[in-house]
């Protein structure tokens, strides 16, 4: 079990949708009074481009990736945070395209060998020390408890993988309880 | 009737989704008065361009493969670019292929897929879910025949406006999870590396060792660079 979170990535997107903009402002605000130490990647401005699935990262050049761009330096603050905080814009019912190019850029993450855990087939994460994952959703007009529950299937899956599911909320819900919760082992 | 058929492997034609999806459109196609075209959701601008006439299809396929049990993010990204249904009765299939044999870790996609298709007026004709699909490339020719053949007979079915047989699909995606008594043969199985041979022969075949393949590259470079804090480009990181 982890003692503490001190090292924080934040993975924002969508901050062209001016509410989320706001609640990512306040949140990255109130996280700083939490005494972390913050790292912040926004997507939209960088250059992280979709995987190709060529396994080169697996069975070539094990744990780098083909691509040159901007994924790089979040795989780099990967191995020295405790916890990746996503904040993602959910988009007809699920994460946005761009957020999910940048969760499948973690595969240099993975080993190439098959595992068996809990029961499902799987693999092992490459590096020892692993974050876990907090999610943060901005829910669209239509999006019901249903769309939550299916993105909370797929997200547990994808903390689990690595060092575990923290968390899933919504930007409804109070920036300053979310910036508690992300600072909270 | 016609068929738009779109990929979503980033692999392109020599991915194992492309092989499938073949098979669905030889089947729909083998019927007398159907087209299909097919296209290449990572080469982006032909695939876009056929959003244009999307109206004109009967039935609309897409498939992709699981990353991070969901799909390729620009499968995902290709998705938000499909308009509404504009003709009522316009159909979606999915086919949804996984490299694990247990398929459970398809479902939240197949329940998202469904419900993002009847959000925008599709109707669903239904979801071919099938794991270990990398068996198309590792396994020999023959043990592939039997569930290719199956793909082909959908592609008929909705060819000829028929339901899929439930039959079928339970065949195709099986095993959803192994039982505990399965389980117990699988990790034996699993200790003694049967399911990394392939991976064992890829890493080979590029003159990587076994050892080399847990190479912690970021980490060795952090022993020469020092510890330091990565900042978001543009972002207002500011660290303590």
């Amino acid at each position: 079990m982890r003692k503490s979170i001190n090292r924080i990535t934040v993975i924002c997107s969508g901050t062209e949708d001016s509410e989320l903009l706001a609640f990512t402002e306040s949140y990255l605000h109130l996280l700083q009074e939490q005494h972390c130490s913050v790292s912040v990647f926004d997507l939209n401005r960088m250059d992280v481009r979709s995987c190709l699935g060529c396994y080169v990262c697996n069975i070539k050049t094990p744990g780098v990736c083909i691509i040159k761009d901007d994924q790089a330096s979040i795989l780099r603050a990967f191995v020295n945070s405790d916890r990746i905080v996503v904040i993602a814009p959910v988009v007809q019912g699920f994460m946005s395209g761009r957020t999910k190019s940048f969760i499948d850029r973690l595969y240099p993450m993975e080993l190439p060998f098959i595992k068996i855990r809990s029961g499902i087939f799987t693999h092992d994460p490459r590096y020892e020390q692993n974050p876990d994952f907090g999610f943060i959703l901005h829910k669209e007009a239509d999006t019901d408890a249903e769309d939550l529950e299916i993105m909370r299937d797929v997200n547990r899956f994808i903390g689990n993988f690595y060092g575990g599911f923290a968390f899933q909320r919504t930007t409804g819900e109070s920036a300053k309880e979310a910036a508690y919760e992300t600072a909270r082992v | 009737m016609k068929l738009l058929a779109y990929s979503g492997s980033p692999r392109g034609k020599t991915s194992n989704t492309i092989q499938m999806l073949n098979r669905f459109t030889e089947g729909f196609t083998s019927i007398p008065g159907n087209h299909a075209d097919t296209f290449h959701v990572h080469l982006k601008t032909r695939a876009f361009e056929s959003l244009n006439k999307l109206g004109e299809a009967d039935l609309i396929l897409i498939a992709f493969p699981i990353y991070f049990h969901s799909m390729p993010g620009q499968v995902k990204a290709f998705m938000e670019a499909i308009p509404n249904c504009s003709n009522s009765g316009q159909t979606m299939v999915f086919l949804i292929q996984c490299g694990f044999p247990d398929t459970a870790q398809c479902l939240p996609m197949q329940r998202y897929v469904e419900k993002w298709a009847t959000r925008k007026g599709y109707r669903v004709h239904g979801t071919i879910v099938k794991g270990f699909g990398p068996s198309l490339e590792a396994m020999p020719a023959r043990t592939n025949t039997k569930w290719l053949h199956q793909i082909f007979s959908l592609g008929q079915d909705a060819g000829a406006c028929r339901p899929f047989p439930e039959r079928i699909l339970h065949e195709l995606s099986a095993p959803a999870t192994f039982s505990p008594v399965l389980l117990l043969f699988m990790r034996l199985l699993a200790k003694l590396g049967i399911f990394d041979l392939y991976s064992k022969r890829r890493l080979r075949k590029n003159k990587v060792s076994v050892r080399n393949s847990y190479a912690r590259p970021l980490l060795d470079e952090q022993e020469d660079t020092g510890n330091a804090t990565v900042k978001g480009k543009g972002a207002e990181a500011s660290p303590r």
